[in-house]
């Protein structure tokens, strides 16, 4: 047993030394990167050698050029599918929570899409919509006719489609899970009080479940601006135009794409990574104001 | 209800019938079953034998194992850490940890294609596995708010027994933080191999490309330009995410809401 | 508690063994292995172990045809082993780009590294010539014999002069991007193409407009199929009337894209097309212009030499093809838009930039083209080629196409600052269907040159 003894150090140097690597992993992975990509926003970076200050240059452009807004403008309205998630998901999750017929089948199948890729999911909802697809042709039997992936507004639709058609399940077993965690007997008092079932619903399930809510919807928002890429590859390419270009998508656009303009495109970057700072401080001070407000 | 759970899946149920198809019976109506007298499984063999459809699965597979692996190391310890031990900051870089969770990939992907191509690691799994630590953050907030429930007893009763620091990860920790750590496997385990991006711009070799690359190639018509063969090849590759749900439906659903009651 | 201690060293192991694993599966490329050097020659080779790597697209060396079967099928793994043969000390490895469109950026990731591949196929024109930073100049260093008997030199020359620094080898086939139509649908509308094609654009309105009487749409387009997408439509009608010149000037800013008359009257018409019903009207998203010509519901579609083969097995004789109808005003007129496609870039922090050169010339040798044209019948760029060797049958309409693809000129999109290009191509097809006028498109490529010049 002696020889164990220099594993027994004091509680505080192996708390330190479990978190060292992961402080020095984040520092490689994120912190580094995150320094070059605000270090090269000053510069004009041309992917290649030219590489020289510039400084606010980059920004000026951006909140000049309409663009911007546009894209802005995109993420927002990506946005709205957050309350059509969560209404969904609450109306699912309630017709779960009362059992009603088919309850188990539909907990599990309603999770499934949420565990195939983003990028796969994306190509069958675009071959889905082609004008040549299922539903176009179900819509024109009955008189729509609509090329889905021409607009941009419709090109949005079908991603806020494809994304609620994903995240469904996960939002109505989160609040399937929130629902459960309120005891049975809060309902036999409001019952025995005479409360209707709406009554039941709006004064004291929903106030109950708003944690819920506050975490799908902060994850939800993170992923909008944060994550939306794999939708919009695969699904409209940024396109009609830069109809359906939201602030990621246009990194990539500019990296990748075209790849002259790394110093802008990392300044949008840099944007971004602040626009998405912001969101989630006001989301958490929103979070706090409703929880103080239930109780 | 029934009713509902059959048009959620119907597109699933599309892409199944078409892959069954061949490419005329595709064309004339894309919506019937394959007329029975001529399902052919010519799609499928397409996909396997000339497209190697396994070998991009066997790529995957390995980013997961080995990621995953790695992943769970770094962030068992360090979330015992965070969640029992005390240091002097901790609250601090538990904040800071979490925080880089907000910075998006689209943001540093950039410079980390940069830099790993300085450092020779692009197109090597092992650069891409490295990239793969970046799930870190997220899978210590969802191990640290659950180990913060081990009763402290336990904990009490090990050291007393002289247990060291990997003692009690191996016989505390693991055992009692098990429901956690299997769902952190799970979800990190989908989560890597539904990953598009990183390898999108890591990965450009054709034997070490994963799967969602892959078939990105195969729907992008410089392969083939026969709908019928993309679509089983998107149906394939969702087989085994499919099948592994169906065996772990339990633990997922119930891991769901781990992460947020607080 | 020994017990305990050692399982964790077992765990660490296997871990460590199982990242070395994968640290073995990755692609060496700074390595030089020399595994394949166990041949005897007789010849005096005094080459040391050298390892070139070759990055490529599917749908270049790699013809389309051949991307799915296994890699050693491949012509050009044959062909590689044979000049690893030749070259005693040599392994050549090939890697293939699914986008080739992100191979030019990966590769300017890598040239930053320094640290990738040696060789690098991309596209010819701008792509390749604003890459001259990272590339090994060849001004000097290509044997007289490719200088002569290859075509499309001037796509990799700075400046697309004749005498500009040469950047890149050229490479593959020089296409020609024509109108392909159907025979039966064509007369069924009282024309005759063959005797009798539109040469201006007036006449193909006119052309159109009987087409569309007889219940057909005139021309099909999607937003997929190369080169059926709108593309190119409008390029050729550009730089027949505003010349190569004016696009250089453009790219450099010292014109205005909205002062080119020739792109703005190109787009003009272009809109025309869809305005008046003579293309289909959901071009913009539909991805199945090939089924629809396949199965008569159209009369026309884009083709090029590539896309021949697979409509001639369905279609046999029925399939014409004519060159794109000239706009009034225009400076080059009965040709098309076509020209070399492809490029071989050498990196110029290659470690065996002779050898790679070797290699460069070896893939564009009578030989390597004469093996490729097996799988993949098209107009090599070799000047020696005859019709007949180019390896597809001896129907007219190859013989035509051949014919045209002598006169072909060089992709607009290879000539125009790619930036610019991209912005075109993303607000084309919303110029198309007129929710955005060409003035406005031409602005906002003005906008993105503005930004580079900073």
């Amino acid at each position: 047993m002696h020889s164990y003894k220099y594993l027994k150090m004091n509680k505080s140097a192996q708390g330190i030394l479990s978190v060292l690597p992961v402080i020095l992993i984040l520092i490689f992975l994120k912190g580094y990167p995150f320094y070059t990509t605000v270090y090269e926003s000053f510069r004009n970076w041309d992917g290649l050698f030219k590489n020289n200050f510039i400084g606010l240059s980059n920004y000026i452009d951006i909140f000049t050029n309409g663009d911007l807004w546009t894209m802005l403008l995109n993420n927002l309205v990506m946005l709205l599918h957050i309350p059509l998630l969560i209404i969904t998901g609450l109306i699912f999750a309630l017709l779960l929570y009362e059992e009603t017929y088919g309850w188990k089948i539909f907990r599990s199948i309603s999770y499934l899409p949420n565990v195939i890729s983003v990028v796969i999911i994306g190509y069958l909802f675009r071959m889905l919509f082609a004008p040549d697809g299922p539903v176009p042709m179900v819509l024109s039997a009955i008189g729509i006719d609509l090329e889905w992936l021409a607009n941009g507004w419709s090109g949005m639709a079908v991603i806020i489609i494809c994304i609620i058609w994903q995240s469904m399940g996960w939002q109505a077993l989160l609040i399937l899970g929130g629902l459960s965690g309120i005891s049975v007997s809060v309902f036999e008092a409001a019952r025995i009080d005479g409360a209707g079932y709406w009554t039941r619903l709006f004064k004291i399930v929903l106030p109950l479940i708003v944690p819920v809510i506050e975490y799908s919807s902060i994850l939800s928002v993170l992923m909008v601006f944060g994550n939306s890429f794999g939708y919009i590859f695969s699904i409209t390419r940024g396109g009609p135009g830069y109809a359906t270009t939201t602030l990621d998508y246009m990194i990539y656009s500019k990296a990748f794409v075209t790849g002259t303009q790394m110093g802008a495109a990392c300044a949008v970057g840099v944007v971004l990574a602040v626009i998405i700072f912001i969101a989630t401080l006001i989301q958490m001070r929103i979070a706090r104001k409703t929880e103080s407000g239930v109780e | 209800m029934l009713f509902t759970a059959l048009t959620f899946l119907y597109p699933l149920y599309y892409l199944l019938i078409n892959s069954l198809k061949n490419i005329s019976d595709y064309y004339t109506n894309k919506f019937s079953l394959p007329p029975l007298n001529n399902i052919t499984f010519d799609n499928f063999a397409v996909v396997i034998s000339q497209f190697n459809i396994f070998k991009y699965f066997f790529n995957t597979a390995i980013l997961v194992i080995v990621g995953g692996i790695l992943v769970l190391m770094f962030s068992i310890c360090a979330s015992y850490s965070f969640a029992k031990l005390e240091f002097t900051g901790k609250k601090y870089v538990y904040i800071g940890v979490l925080a880089t969770m907000m910075i998006p990939m689209s943001v540093t992907f950039i410079p980390i294609y940069v830099l790993f191509a300085n450092l020779g690691l692009v197109n090597t799994r092992l650069g891409m596995v490295i990239s793969y630590l970046g799930m870190i953050p997220g899978t210590i907030l969802l191990l640290t708010s659950f180990f913060k429930n081990i009763s402290n007893e336990m904990l009490d009763a090990a050291s007393i027994d002289g247990a060291g620091y990997f003692q009690i990860i191996r016989n505390v920790i693991i055992p009692m933080g098990k429901p956690a750590i299997i769902l952190v496997i799970i979800f990190n385990s989908i989560a890597i191999w539904n990953d598009f991006l990183l390898p999108l711009i890591m990965l450009n070799k054709m034997d070490l490309m994963t799967i969602t690359v892959a078939l990105s190639l195969l729907a992008n018509k410089t392969v083939t330009t026969e709908k019928t063969i993309q679509i089983a090849g998107i149906f394939l590759s969702i087989l085994p995410v499919i099948l592994l749900y169906i065996f772990l439906q339990k633990h997922i659903i119930k891991g769901i809401n781990m992460g947020s009651v607080k | 508690m020994q017990r305990k201690m050692s399982r964790f060293l077992v765990v660490l192991l296997v871990v460590i063994f199982a990242v070395s694993f994968t640290a073995c599966g990755s692609g060496n490329t700074d390595k030089s292995p020399d595994a394949d050097n166990t041949k005897s020659t007789t010849e005096p080779a005094p080459v040391k172990d050298v390892h070139l790597v070759l990055w490529t697209a599917s749908g270049s060396l790699v013809s389309g045809s051949e991307a799915k079967l296994p890699q050693d099928q491949w012509v050009l793994s044959k062909m590689l082993r044979i000049f690893e043969e030749r070259n005693p000390g040599v392994t050549v490895e090939v890697m293939v780009e699914p986008d080739q469109g992100q191979a030019h950026q990966t590769f300017k990731a890598a040239a930053l590294a320094k640290n990738g591949p040696d060789v690098v196929n991309l596209w010819t024109g701008l792509y390749t010539t604003s890459l001259k930073e990272a590339a090994y100049i060849l001004d000097g260093k290509v044997p007289q014999e490719d200088l002569d008997n290859l075509i499309g030199w001037e796509t990799v020359r700075e400046g697309f002069k004749s005498d500009g620094s040469i950047i890149a080898y050229p490479w593959g086939t020089t296409d020609a991007i024509g109108i392909g139509y159907s025979k039966k649908l064509i007369n069924a509308a009282g024309l005759d193409f063959e005797a009798n094609p539109p040469k201006t654009t007036a006449e193909f309105d006119a052309a159109c407009e009987k087409i569309k009487a007889t219940g057909v749409i005139p021309m099909v387009s999607d937003e997929g199929s190369w080169p059926a997408n709108l593309y190119f439509i409008h390029n050729y009608w550009w730089q027949q009337l505003s010349g190569a010149d004016t696009i250089a000037k453009e790219n450099s800013g010292k014109m205005k894209f909205v002062d080119d008359n020739g792109l703005k009257d190109a787009l003009t018409y272009y809109q025309s097309l869809y305005k008046n019903g003579y293309v289909n009207q959901d071009a913009l998203s539909s991805t199945n212009a090939t089924e629809r010509f396949l199965t008569g519901e159209a009369a026309m579609r884009y083709v090029g030499v590539g896309s021949i083969p697979s409509l001639i097995d369905k279609m046999g004789d029925d399939l014409g093809v004519m060159p794109t109808p000239d706009m009034p005003g225009a400076k080059i007129t009965g040709s098309q838009i076509g020209g070399v496609g492809q490029a071989l870039v050498i990196a110029n922090y290659s470690k065996n930039p002779e050898m790679a050169v070797k290699l460069c010339s070896f893939l564009n040798s009578a030989e390597f083209y004469k093996e490729y044209v097996k799988v993949n019948p098209c107009i090599t760029i070799r000047k020696d080629f005859a019709f007949e060797d180019t390896g597809m049958d001896s129907l007219p309409i190859y013989k035509k196409l051949f014919g045209m693809a002598q006169k072909s000129i060089l992709f607009t999109d290879n000539l125009v600052d790619s930036d610019a290009m991209n912005e075109l191509a993303k607000q084309a097809p919303l110029v198309y269907s007129g929710k955005l006028t060409p003035e406005e498109a031409l602005e906002a490529m003005d906008k993105q040159i503005a930004a580079k010049n900073k």
